[in-house]
């Protein structure tokens, strides 16, 4: 039992336990925050297997091109938009100005 | 316990929970993102298998090469399949498929 | 969702029966999975054999590239259908502009005009790279895409420059590309898609710089058009980008 079984073993139990947490976090945009970290994970796991084409490819197309897809699906649908882009609309309830 | 043993059963574990997600979850997002998982799941078990084959530290190319157009491939299809979805609620603001018997 | 009986809740009858055909099926591929044996299989050998003759010196790309091209000459395909039925799905010819309204602050736009260069040379990078270590077309467009991506959100002129002629001869580029070259090569004696080693080198670039193009607008169109904005619509259906 070396150290990097121990990482690895972790690491598998990680993204099963982030799969199980994507597909039953309550809130959906929670959900797509904890699918990018799975991304980022699996782009991990990738390196471990010695496929750092994969791991790249999936850093800035499985987290990022879909993370952001899935980010911007997820505002339009729950009315949620980017938190870091100044919306068109007046600030919402979810703003983080303080009470008026 | 070898490398290979490790993510080949995560990959089986992540294939069925993502499974059951896609039949139990409504939601049409929670199921894109349950058959994007779905198809990580299956790239995972193809590179561990590759890695299992390698030889002189060299892991084999082909499941790898495989793997990489797989991806752009499900992210293509992910895409689309959320702007059939977004598009499907632009249309009716429902986010869930309805089903017209109403069976389920 | 008071009712969880099985009995009377088809809801909870569906979870129950998923969640036993799951174990099921865990069981049956953990099984599968143990029982794949020690022996190890597989290509590495036939491709590490040959790869003096494929023109790129990395074996991933070599098998992406060369030995298994035509894989990924339809996998462009389907990148290039998918960005096509999501266009389709806007009646949009063109990627449409930003909306003005959405103009950055000043600490995104500074770090917009920092990253996304910076972006692009990485992604130029990694397309030169791609030939003898991890990197290659599909990355760099993908890096190059998610810099034209933060471009547009960030309010800048990228991708909505192309006309409608060359926003479709860009999604079409790696396709074409490769039909092209592999045709070229058939009439000259070789058999579709294989290429003669002396010049391998140069037409997997070649090829290799059109499906990076292709890859980044086509995510930046998959990206703008997933977006079913209802005054965009109203636009577009208006007919006439001017």
């Amino acid at each position: 039992m070396t150290f990097e079984m121990i990482f690895d073993g972790i690491l598998a139990i990680t993204l099963v336990w982030l799969c199980w947490r994507v597909l039953s976090a309550p809130d959906l945009f929670k959900a797509v925050v904890l699918f990018i970290t799975f991304g980022l994970l699996m782009a991990l796991a990738w390196v471990r297997l010695q496929a750092p084409d994969i791991a790249l490819a999936e850093a800035s197309i499985g987290a990022g091109l879909t993370g952001a897809l899935m980010l911007d699906a997820v505002g339009q649908i729950t009315g949620r938009r980017f938190p870091y882009i100044r919306s068109d609309q007046p600030a919402g309830e979810e703003g983080d100005h303080g009470q008026p | 316990m070898s490398l290979f043993l490790i993510y080949a059963l995560a990959a089986t574990g992540l294939f069925v929970i993502c499974l059951h997600g896609l039949i139990t979850r409504a939601h049409l997002l929670r199921k894109i993102l349950a058959l994007n998982m779905m198809g990580s799941s299956v790239f995972l078990l193809l590179i561990a298998i590759a890695w299992r084959n390698r030889i002189d530290g060299v892991a084999d190319p082909v499941p790898q090469a495989m793997v990489l157009t797989g991806i752009v491939v499900a992210v293509s299809a992910t895409a689309f399949a959320l702007a059939l979805a977004r598009r499907y609620h632009a249309e009716t603001g429902e986010t869930e498929l309805s089903d017209e018997d109403g069976s389920t | 969702m008071g009712n969880r009986d099985p009995l009377t809740d088809p809801g909870m009858l569906v979870r129950i029966l998923s969640s036993v055909f799951s174990v099921a099926l865990l069981a049956v591929l953990a099984f599968a999975v143990l029982d794949l044996g020690d022996e190890p299989t597989g290509l590495t050998s036939n491709v590490m054999e040959r790869i003096d003759e494929s023109g790129v010196a990395h074996p991933p790309t070599a098998v992406l590239l060369n030995f298994r091209a035509y894989d990924t000459w339809l996998e462009v395909a389907v990148l290039l259908l998918a960005a096509w039925g999501a266009l389709a799905l806007r009646q949009a010819t063109r990627l449409p502009e930003q909306p003005a309204a959405r103009s950055p602050g000043p600490v995104l736009d500074w770090l917009v005009r920092i990253l996304a260069p910076l972006a692009i040379v990485t992604g130029v990078y990694l397309l030169w790279r791609g030939t003898d270590a991890p990197g290659g077309a599909f990355q760099a467009g993908a890096v190059i895409g998610a810099a034209l991506v933060l471009l547009r959100l960030s309010g800048y002129r990228s991708v909505g420059l192309l006309s409608a002629f060359w926003l479709r001869g860009s999604l079409l580029a790696g396709f074409a590309g490769f039909l092209v070259v592999a045709t070229a090569l058939f009439l000259a004696g070789w058999s579709f898609l294989e290429y003669p080693p002396e010049r391998a080198g140069l037409l997997i670039v070649i090829v290799e710089l059109l499906i990076t193009w292709t890859v980044a607008v086509s995510f930046v169109a998959l990206f703008v058009a997933a977006r079913p904005d209802p005054d965009d619509l109203g636009e577009e259906s208006g007919g006439g980008h001017v």
